[in-house]
């Protein structure tokens, strides 16, 4: 494993522990919120790492590798058996693409809900907000 | 060596981004911290979703904050 | 070929329904009749399907050249696959009449607007597909999408209470998508496949599994927990359904039932080898199935009571699958058909008595015997339904879950079945006594509202029940042998 990729997988942990920290510990509602987002952060980090390696080519085809352009210094990899061995792991790339759209409109619900929960109490602290929770 | 100091301050600007007291700086640091993490999908050949991640997480994202913390600052009423 | 279109239709034209219905959000007539109309196509697809594979763009399966790619098996699925049988067919027949009856109660109470209908449009698109794919990260997709339709169905009610149960279930939900998503994930980079068959292949040919799966299974099953409304997640879930729109929290507590048989039919399938997944699934459903009965017993209010109600039923549907032989399983599923159709009954009354009382706080009402006879009737005999008294649907499947436990070898638990029914019944029973035939000075009931839909959809629900009942064999025979044949 590329020492790239290790450093990569604990900045991603350190992520993902850093927005449960929110979400459980902090006060204030957005901070929660920001929370919520640096986990959605984090595991993008740990799917865009599995798909790397080290010392290879980004997997997207330019109108160079098309058979019929005119000869340039990628010229030798025409062959696309050759590309598509020298190339990273395209797929954890729609995974992520996907997953950070869900995570921009999760969010977004949420800071929707905030403001609303703050023009009726006036206070964005969770603990006077969920305190009388028990109410009827 | 330049992608181990990206690594290095993206954890350390997301812990940041949660211990500061004010809100706005906060949601700039957290801008910051979707920035430098484009900048690392860069580095592991990820260069489509590293351009969504830069536009989403340092224009989308804090903007949308932004507006939340206006409207949620007091002495503002819609 | 043209029923491979037909298969992927049955996501696709709910959610042609919900952008068309949201767009036309403000011209009420139109809405109403875009709701009904699709409603009632919905019902028609899974009835005229035949069973089958759809496989999208027609990647077909192919070899995977096992010495370059480093896969485990030498055939795999190119692209995304939606399966369609026996047991989709039942589950998604039973959405789809959900659906219908629930689309016309708000059409009935004027709750309609164009966002609450293309809302439930989406729930319904999102859970048929759950039901039907066999990709991992699909599920994880529709997942996510059913978590914001649900949360905008309880945010319509337009109380505080809603307002803060929908941002508590938003907050768990990114902690268990993103649990999930890490664990597909991780499954990923060590197998290097997504389809669900291919992985469960994969895992079955590669041996012990590696610690890198074993933390990938236990993300998954948190998810898994979370999605069910099962132990440590069930405030959330009871406290959605409490705070939805009562015919709405019917469609809810539907939806999270058959996510949870149709994930832990995917996770078992995946993991079948593996017996720990099965005692954890037991551990978690047991728990729930206590808290659940304890916490009914002591509600005074109506929807609390059967929110919790349904977290208990939910827990006894976990426990049928936690046990694991194909008895049991098929049991559980059995269970949970029956149950939500029960439950459903309860609710739809819980959302009549709200509509002519204004409220269900139990010790406000009373003497509802002589203003709707017929209705509370047939909340008895739904009181009976749910706790399992002989003609009715539940008294079949207590009855196989009762004999797969004894047969498991855990004859302990089917006390616990017992306990949970009488719980269920001393429960309901009271909010029974409490609203239809207690004494009582300050109920007034609106008199303008008849509620002939009320009356004529349960009237509907409880002929189900009592059909399920007395034939058992045509719900539960299909289900034994497609559980039997996946060798889970």
């Amino acid at each position: 494993m590329d020492p790239f990729q290790v450093g990569s997988f604990l900045t991603a942990g350190v992520l993902i522990v850093t927005g449960l920290w929110a979400i459980i510990m902090m006060d204030n509602l957005l901070k929660k919120v920001i929370g919520a987002n640096l986990i959605g952060d984090g595991v993008n980090l740990v799917l865009i790492g599995i798909g790397y390696r080290p010392g290879g080519l980004v997997p997207e085809v330019t109108h160079h590798f098309h058979a019929t352009a005119v000869p340039s210094t990628f010229s030798h990899f025409l062959a696309f058996n050759e590309f598509a061995e020298l190339a990273s792991y395209p797929l954890p790339f729609a995974l992520v693409l996907t997953n950070i759209v869900i995570g921009a409109s999760t969010l977004s619900v949420m800071l929707a809900l905030s403001v609303v929960l703050y023009h009726k109490y006036n206070t964005l602290s969770v603990q006077k907000i969920f305190e009388s929770m028990e109410e009827d | 060596m330049f992608d181990y100091i990206l690594l290095f301050v993206v954890a350390l600007s997301a812990l940041m981004a949660i211990i500061q007291e004010n809100l706005y700086k906060s949601i700039i640091i957290l801008g910051f911290e979707s920035f430098s993490l484009a900048a690392i999908y860069h580095f592991l050949l990820a260069t489509d979703v590293a351009a969504t991640q830069a536009i989403l997480g340092s224009a989308l994202i804090p903007g949308l904050f932004i507006v939340a913390l206006y409207k949620t600052s007091k002495g503002r009423d819609e | 070929m043209f029923n491979s279109t037909l298969i992927p239709l049955m996501v696709v034209f709910p959610l042609i329904a919900a952008i068309l219905a949201n767009f036309l959000h403000q011209k009420d007539r139109s809405v109403k009749t875009i709701a009904i109309i699709s409603s009632i196509v919905a019902i028609i697809i899974p009835l005229i399907t035949l069973y089958g594979v759809h496989l999208f763009s027609g990647h077909i399966r192919t070899e995977s050249f096992p010495e370059i790619s480093k896969l485990l098996i030498p055939d795999v699925y190119m692209g995304i696959v939606y399966a369609y049988g026996p047991l989709q067919k039942i589950l998604l027949a039973l959405l789809t009449l959900m659906t219908v009856f629930v689309v016309f109660l708000s059409i009935n109470r004027k709750l309609i607007s164009g966002v609450y209908v293309a809302m439930i449009f989406i729930s319904l698109a999102s859970v048929s597909a759950i039901i039907l794919t066999d990709d991992f990260f699909n599920f994880f997709v529709f997942i996510e999408v059913l978590t914001v339709a649900q949360a905008a169905l309880v945010i319509a009610v337009k109380e505080t209470k809603a307002h803060k149960a929908a941002f508590k279930y938003m907050i768990f939900s990114s902690v268990s998508g993103g649990s999930i998503l890490l664990g597909i994930a991780l499954l990923l980079g060590v197998y290097g496949l997504l389809n669900m068959t291919d992985l469960s292949n994969a895992i079955t040919a590669g041996g012990a599994l590696k610690p890198v799966a074993l933390t990938a299974i236990a993300l998954i099953t948190v998810g898994w927990l979370y999605e069910s409304g099962l132990f440590p997640f069930h405030i959330v879930k009871s406290n959605m359904y409490e705070n939805a729109m009562p015919e709405t929290a019917a469609l809810l507590q539907l939806q999270s039932k058959f996510i949870l048989v149709a994930m832990s039919i995917a996770l078992l399938r995946i993991f079948s080898g593996y017996a720990l997944l099965k005692s954890v699934m037991l551990g978690f459903a047991i728990f729930t199935v206590v808290i659940g009965s304890v916490m009914a017993l002591q509600q005074t209010d109506l929807r609390k009571l059967l929110s919790f109600v349904a977290v208990g039923q939910a827990g006894l549907v976990a426990m049928g699958i936690g046990l694991g032989t194909s008895f049991s399983i098929s049991a559980g599923i059995f269970h949970a058909i029956n149950d939500v159709l029960s439950m459903a009954i309860l609710f739809f009354v819980a959302g009549f008595i709200l509509e002519s009382y204004k409220t269900t706080k139990l010790d406000q009402l009373g003497e509802g015997l002589q203003k709707a006879p017929l209705i509370g009737t047939i909340m008895f005999l739904a009181t009976l339904a749910i706790s399992g008294v002989p003609p009715f649907n539940s008294y079949q499947s207590e009855f196989r879950l009762i004999q797969s436990a004894v047969e498991a070898g855990y004859a302990e638990l089917s006390v616990l079945v017992i306990l949970l029914s009488v719980a269920t019944f001393i429960a309901v029973i009271k909010a029974f006594y409490m609203i239809f035939m207690k004494p009582s000075t300050n109920t007034e009931a609106d008199p303008k509202v008849k509620g002939t839909m009320y009356k004529t959809i349960i009237v509907i629900l409880i002929a189900m029940c009592l059909f399920i009942g007395l034939f058992p064999n045509m719900v539960y025979d299909p289900i034994y042998n497609i559980i039997v044949s996946l060798g889970v």
